[in-house]
């Protein structure tokens, strides 16, 4: 049954959807957890040159996508719940939509904008 | 005449631990949903040009940001922790009454020692 908001024809896709994009953003995490450990000092330089590889960008702009996948169907979890009334929960979907399309096209900029 | 209310005074409250990693778990992710443009200006700023990057370490480096940063890291710590939980028990692991209790006593406990590390480490750069 197809639900609005809802990214896959079945809420089970969604559910495989928000464990796989979970997964990915678990490991990223703990590659940051680990490269803050190693990296007692942090210049600019040494920055700049982590986000300049494209193996950086591309993993980074994937992870980003994942992250917005997440959160969204985490979002509509939360708005689905609480917000029964037509009006304010389509409100609320359009507000997260275009913030999450903000947040992408940003990080787009961000990583490949030069 | 029969008594057609039965009053019995059992506290009402009771909190069971389960409840409260589903309550943070949920209320974390909410946070963090709203931190991901924060995170991508963030992101901007460290990378735009060196006098940017000099400036977000001195502003992170205030006790307010530091304060904000802790709040951050743990919500994200927490979320992950409660949501490789979340997956355990998909797999069938700590699915039974008792299992799903011990389950949030780990990820309590673990957030705990994670804000105590969180909060030596940022008091100390």
């Amino acid at each position: 049954m197809e639900y609005l908001g809802s990214l896959g024809r079945t809420g089970l896709f969604d559910w495989l959807l928000q464990r796989l994009t979970a997964l990915l953003l678990a490991v990223y995490a703990l590659f940051w957890v680990v490269y803050f450990i190693i990296q007692k000092e942090l210049n600019y330089l040494h920055w700049k040159n982590l986000f300049i590889q494209p193996e950086m960008r591309f993993i980074t702009v994937l992870v980003l996508l994942s992250l917005l996948i997440h959160a969204w169907i985490g979002i509509w979890i939360v708005i689905t719940d609480y917000l029964k009334f037509w009006f304010f929960r389509y409100f609320a979907f359009a507000l997260f939509l275009l913030g999450f399309c903000y947040c992408f096209i940003f990080g787009m900029s961000i990583l490949w904008g030069h | 005449m029969y008594r057609r209310l039965l009053i019995l005074d059992l506290n009402p409250f009771h909190f069971p631990l389960p409840a409260i990693v589903s309550i943070l778990h949920r209320l974390s992710g909410i946070f963090l949903v709203f931190l991901i443009p924060i995170l991508l200006w963030g992101l901007e700023a460290s990378l735009k040009s060196e006098q940017s990057f000099e400036l977000l370490k001195v502003y992170l480096s205030s006790p307010l940001l530091r304060v904000f940063l802790w709040f951050l890291l743990l919500s994200l710590g927490f979320h992950w922790i409660a949501g490789l939980r979340h997956i355990l028990m998909d797999l069938h692991f700590g699915e039974s009454k008792r299992g799903g209790k011990v389950g949030a006593i780990v990820v309590l406990s673990l957030a705990l020692i994670l804000a105590f590390l969180l909060g030596g480490m940022l008091w100390n750069t």
